[in-house]
């Protein structure tokens, strides 16, 4: 079908085979990522914050570099890390299109585009493929984390 | 006949096609008793209700067009109905060699392939670009004399000189054929009819956009759990939304917890985890200044190290932590007896998880979360 030979990475994601040309699978570069801006944060942060602002700095400072890292995993290939490194980056001249997602189809896709980012100027179908995309990347950098957490407490407890 | 279908391919009257397409019928009427073998192939598929209507409709569709005239859908249509309801007539149109090739020729593709009439698209896979060639050929006169010399020859030899000449031209037409099969009442030539659709090319690139949508919402169906139950695209939609922003909020929540966890953790523990969530990965994320403690803690970390390289995910891994946590009651102070409330306390959150996951809704939750994050980090700072 066209359809199929449009978009070869669609297909290769039902198969279910490949999930990226890499070599690596996803979860494996997510992880070793966001290990290193952990490390890296580690650094940075002080080990007992005392205010809660200080709590909340750190905080936003590891989201930042969960989707940092997410985002920098799946490299440029895909509209959401771009928007997403964008947006780490400063840059502010992402293309303000106009919302056209909005098609015969009755989608409500104005939602989906506010909640996946780099979702506006794109249409309904592109949208959908976001969509699943960083879906599985979201899925993968939560069970990351979660692994993370479980180690970290853990062994924190045997020391 | 002849000149009528000649002049009629120059015209676009809807009228003439319908005067044209009784007058060719009557013609092929007249040749009905030649050939009797597709009767059977139609008649096994009249058990299909709808491939049998399709082939009905196509047949007579062809008959009746087999002039190549110009789409005169509406009108055709009606009037296929009205011969189509006339049980002897449906008969008599397969019965018919002088039926178009193009209807030979579904005699032959039923011969080849009998569950293929079900699906549409099959016959359109097969056929547009035959389909294609013969449309350009209605398009000549003389090729329509010709097919008209053809018609009366014996059927499979019509269909096999109508493939091989549709083969040759087939290369450029492609594009035509396809639509051409994909608009059922339109054009000469109707493959599948797919009834209630219209015609044009616009209307065409639509379904295809509509489909390739529809793909893309069934993979995400997929992806999304719980999605099976809602149909429709609009629910689908609402589910999808809510999972990606429970995600979101899983992301946010974790990060929280891992924020509040991090001083205490060492580099050597993130390269430990590194490792032994994935085996098989080169210890190149180990921190250079961390040899010395990864040395000291691996002895610690060794006891509960085993259990965790055994059995890495979540679930199971709770069971053995608690293993070497009850073997350190001894040296447990305050701040370790708050992680191990901690971590039970884990647990239930993972379990409100996935009970989120399946209600899709996660407001009330992620404010009991934040009210028990709250709680824990007060107990972790005393």
């Amino acid at each position: 079908m066209s359809s199929l030979s449009q978009n070869p990475k669609k297909t290769l994601s039902f198969s279910s085979t490949m999930k990226n040309p890499n070599y690596n699978p996803l979860k494996k570069r997510l992880a070793s990522r966001f290990l290193k801006a952990m490390g890296r944060l580690k650094c940075k942060m002080s080990p007992f914050p005392a205010t809660i602002e200080e709590k909340r700095r750190r905080h936003r400072a590891v989201r930042g570099a969960a989707y940092a890292s997410m985002a920098s995993a799946v490299g440029p290939r895909r509209a959401w890390s771009r928007a997403l490194l964008r947006k780490m980056k400063g840059r502010k001249r992402a293309r303000r299109n106009p919302r056209n997602v909005d098609e015969r189809f009755g989608l409500n896709l104005n939602q989906l585009c506010d909640v996946v980012p780099g979702g506006e100027g794109m249409d309904s179908r592109s949208l959908l493929n976001e969509t699943a995309h960083y879906i599985k990347c979201l899925v993968a950098q939560v069970q990351i984390m979660r692994e993370i957490l479980h180690s970290s407490s853990s062994s924190s407890t045997t020391l | 006949m002849l000149h009528c279908l000649n002049s009629s391919t120059s015209e676009n009257c809807e009228m003439s096609v319908l005067e044209r397409q009784r007058s060719r019928l009557k013609q092929q009427q007249q040749q009905l008793s030649q050939n009797h073998p597709p009767i059977p192939y139609f008649n096994g598929n009249d058990h299909l209700a709808y491939s049998g209507f399709h082939v009905d409709q196509a047949l007579s569709d062809l008959v009746l067009n087999g002039g190549a005239m110009k789409p005169d859908p509406g009108v055709e249509h009606h009037d296929f109905r009205r011969f189509m309801n006339s049980g002897s007539a449906t008969t008599d149109f397969q019965m018919s060699s002088a039926l178009p090739r193009t209807v030979s020729y579904t005699a032959a593709a039923s011969v080849n392939s009998a569950p293929g009439k079900e699906s549409c698209k099959k016959r359109k896979a097969d056929r547009s670009p035959k389909i294609a060639a013969e449309e350009k050929k209605m398009k000549g006169c003389a090729e329509e004399e010709s097919k008209i010399t053809e018609q009366n020859s014996n059927s499979k030899s019509t269909t096999t000189t109508i493939s091989t000449s549709a083969n040759k031209n087939s290369k450029g037409a492609s594009a035509n054929g396809k639509k051409a099969s994909d608009a059922p009442k339109a054009d000469y030539i109707h493959v599948r009819a797919r009834r209630g659709q219209a015609t044009d090319s616009h209307s065409l690139a639509e379904r295809v956009r509509r489909e390739k949508i529809s793909e893309r919402m069934k993979y995400l169906q997929d992806l999304v759990p719980g999605c099976n139950k809602v149909t429709g695209k609009a629910g689908m939609l609402d589910e999808i939304i809510n999972y990606v922003q429970s995600l979101q909020r899983q992301v946010e929540f974790l990060s929280m917890k891992l924020a509040a966890i991090n001083p205490r953790l060492d580099f050597d523990i993130e390269s430990y985890i590194l490792k032994e969530m994935f085996p098989a990965c080169p210890p190149a994320m180990e921190p250079d200044h961390s040899h010395l403690q990864f040395n000291t803690s691996v002895e610690e970390v060794s006891g509960s190290g085993l259990e965790m390289v055994v059995d890495p995910m979540d679930a199971t891994l709770r069971r053995t932590i608690s293993a070497p946590i009850t073997a350190q009651q001894s040296f447990l102070n305050s701040s370790s007896l708050n992680q191990i409330q901690q971590v039970t306390w884990e647990d239930e959150l993972r379990n409100l998880y996935s009970m989120e996951y399946q209600q899709g809704r996660s407001t009330f939750i992620s404010q009991q979360i934040t009210g028990f994050l709250e709680a824990n980090h007060v107990k972790l700072e005393m």
